[in-house]
């Protein structure tokens, strides 16, 4: 007797598995099949009708191209809050980069400005050069020491096309505490 | 029975000891007395953002509205802070070729920024990782006063802060 109920309860999970393994199947199926035609809702969607969505062949691959105006790229700026450099010395560590997206479009130039109490007039620290996209400028040589203190400052960031004439385009300025210790 | 099982007891017993000095980074020897060690992993999350700006705007006869966006992105903020981004132009809303000028107009969200008092365009609250703006630009060329040839330009500059 308890053989017979033994291998009763054993048929019984044999079935569940096997129905379980049957219906994953026949789902997976139909959800490949749903991937490949896409039936947009309309008149008569809920009795499998609707409109069926093709792909457009016209779609181009990737982005845009340089000579899309509509849809330039515009240029990518890496900004902070903050920035700590060493009172009384004029050697400064920084982090200015040209992020990698503006590659074979814009160079990018930096300007450390810091503000007096109008908040207007201003006095430079340091300008670099053009940056390639991809690279950064870690190490400035400021055109004075500081003395310690935290100083209103401006991150004046000049893009330019990277094209012979070297165009000037819009430009940030990133208003950041300049902490001197 | 009760032998073998007590074997195979004691021996996952000692192998789970081993894992978990192993863990520990430490290896533990008959001196070890309930020891153990630790390490810390910290990150200093300074304040930080990428933020993409319109490099130009170009009007032509046959284009007189041009549509552009500004982004920010990868937005890392103090609690409570929030981005702004400011718009401001060199020769308010004009592109000037020598003494001559054209107007021109942005329309955010269909309101005339170019008219308005607020120069903020833009402002994510910390929390956020991201946002970003529609900006029409439109022009209606020779309106108004006439004009002569010439490449007439003017520059924006996006001013972001922190506060």
């Amino acid at each position: 007797m308890n053989a017979k109920r033994k291998m009763l309860v054993l048929l019984l999970l044999l079935v569940c598995l096997l129905s379980g393994i049957v219906i994953g199947i026949v789902m997976m199926r139909e959800r490949i099949y749903d991937k490949d035609r896409l039936v947009a809702p309309g008149p008569g969607a809920e009795a499998g009708g609707g409109v069926e969505l093709v792909i457009d062949p016209q779609a181009e691959e990737g982005l845009p191209d340089g000579n899309d105006t509509f849809l330039e790229q515009g240029v990518v700026i890496a900004g902070q809050e903050s920035m700590t450099i060493p009172a009384n010395k004029k050697e400064a560590a920084v982090d200015f980069l040209n992020p990698e997206e503006n590659a074979q479009k814009y160079y990018l130039t930096f300007e450390l400005r810091i503000y007096g109490g109008n908040g207007k007039d201003y006095e430079v620290l340091y300008t670099s050069g053009l940056v390639e996209p991809g690279k950064r400028i870690r190490r400035i040589t400021l055109s004075r020491e500081l003395d310690p203190g935290i100083y209103d400052a401006v991150v004046h960031v000049q893009p330019y096309r990277m094209n012979e004439q070297k165009t000037l385009t819009n430009n940030a300025d990133m208003r950041i505490r300049l902490i001197v210790n | 029975m009760k032998k073998i099982l007590s074997v195979i007891l004691l021996v996952l017993f000692t192998c789970s000891i081993s894992v978990i000095s192993m863990a520990a980074g430490q290896p533990i020897t008959q001196d070890s007395e309930g020891k153990s060690s630790n390490i810390t992993v910290s990150y200093n999350a300074g304040a930080t953002y990428t933020v993409t700006i319109p490099a130009s705007v170009t009007f032509s006869d046959n284009e007189k509205q041009i549509q552009r966006s500004l982004a920010v992105s990868d937005l890392v903020l103090n609690e409570g802070s929030s981005l702004h981004v400011k718009l401001t132009s060199l020769n308010n809303f004009k592109m000037v070729y020598g003494a001559g000028y054209i107007d021109y107009y942005l329309m955010i969200n269909t309101q005339d920024f170019s008219k308005s008092d607020d120069d903020t365009i833009l402002t994510v609250p910390a929390g956020q990782n991201s946002g970003w703006v529609i900006l029409d630009f439109m022009t209606n060329l020779y309106k108004d006063h006439i004009i002569y040839t010439g490449n007439y330009t003017d520059t924006l500059t996006f001013t972001v802060v922190i506060d």
